[in-house]
């Protein structure tokens, strides 16, 4: 469940990304390649687990599967792996090169419009 | 409002097993990062690469389980230092990360060693994963546990720097095709040097020492 420790870096850098003190997060944008050991449901338990009474609690967790490319390196070809069998589909070569599948990315994240609102009013009264 | 943020996850992670990089390049240490499924025979394995290499480096272990001290006695006998760390205490942690790689570096006292081994904790899953700063990735796996298992677990072979096939001796025993274990595994990693052994035994236990060797003098 390695899952859980890697959701609490994503909450570490949403955290650190927030416009302001009492921002809430709607919406978490995420790569995440095929080569990678996350499995998305249960990092996306893991999330809903460790998100509860954060500014992140209840947010949406998008991800998005990154395919796993490689480029061969005796007939330069660039092919998507379907499984993870590293031989070129078009020369049979097992030089291959991995372009893409490892990412474990934040992409972005979204935060509810009402809380800016509320902020660019400034309420210092609070 | 969207914040476009694009940072690697594991970013932090990964900064911290640069330091250990920098650290240890510094010191002139080779570090080995030792990953299997459990009961896979690891700790007999190191039991008896420490026995044979002690005389050539000056080693100490670093072992990594969720629970129990089991492991790390049985390696202190080698007569090697050695720091057990628990993940259970800190939520059960399938694997060790580089944060809790350099505290451990910490308490080896680095400047009397040259050869560090990690014993990872028994998972094929998480821990190819997490970069620590080590030199060389090893997994291993053992007969009994069917040459599918490359296959089921392709990151970890994928960043695997050699692969270990133990308990050999058992072939006997077993409907296991060791050629179809090798295929699998070169399937994922093409160049991966594969030592085929039995820890108990002794057999094919010198190709391992000889490449373990080599490895560790082209850094010291």
């Amino acid at each position: 469940m390695h899952e859980m420790s890697i959701a609490m870096d994503v909450l570490k850098i949403v955290e650190e990304h927030l416009p302001s003190h009492g921002a809430r997060v709607k919406k978490i944008s995420l790569k995440v390649g095929k080569l990678t050991a996350v499995i998305p449901d249960s990092f996306k338990f893991c999330m809903e687990a460790i998100t509860k009474d954060t500014a992140a609690e209840g947010a949406e967790i998008a991800i998005e599967e990154v395919p796993l490319r490689v480029e061969c390196e005796d007939c330069g070809a660039e092919s998507e792996l379907l499984e993870p069998l590293f031989i070129c589909p078009k020369c049979e070569s097992l030089k291959l090169r991995v372009i893409s599948g490892r990412d474990l990315l934040i992409e972005s994240i979204e935060i509810e419009e009402s809380d800016m609102e509320e902020l660019g009013h400034g309420d210092q009264g609070r | 409002m969207e914040i476009k943020v694009v940072k690697k996850v594991l970013s932090v992670n990964d900064a911290i097993a640069e330091e250990i990089r920098r650290l240890l390049r510094e010191k002139g240490v080779f570090m080995i990062n030792l990953m299997s499924s459990p009961g896979s025979g690891k700790t007999l394995i190191l039991e008896k690469t420490i026995s044979a290499l002690k005389k050539d480096f000056r080693i100490g272990v670093i072992v990594g389980d969720i629970c129990t001290t089991r492991d790390s006695e049985r390696l202190s006998r080698t007569g090697v230092p050695v720091v057990q760390i628990n993940t259970e205490p800190f939520g059960g942690d399938c694997h060790l990360a580089a944060n809790v790689i350099q505290g451990a570096l910490s308490e080896l006292k680095l400047d009397k060693l040259n050869f560090v081994i990690i014993e990872n904790v028994g998972n094929l899953v998480c821990p190819a994963e997490f970069e620590v700063g080590e030199d060389k990735k090893v997994v291993v796996l053992s007969l009994p546990e069917g040459d599918d298992k490359p296959l089921k677990y392709p990151l970890m072979f994928r960043v695997a720097n050699a692969a270990i096939i133990n308990k050999v001796d058992l072939g006997p025993y077993l409907e296991v095709d060791k050629k179809r274990f090798v295929r699998h595994i070169k399937q994922i990693n093409p160049e991966i040097p594969i030592f085929e052994m039995s820890a108990k035994t002794g057999t094919g236990f010198k190709p391992w020492l000889n490449w373990l060797k080599k490895a560790a003098n082209a850094k010291i």
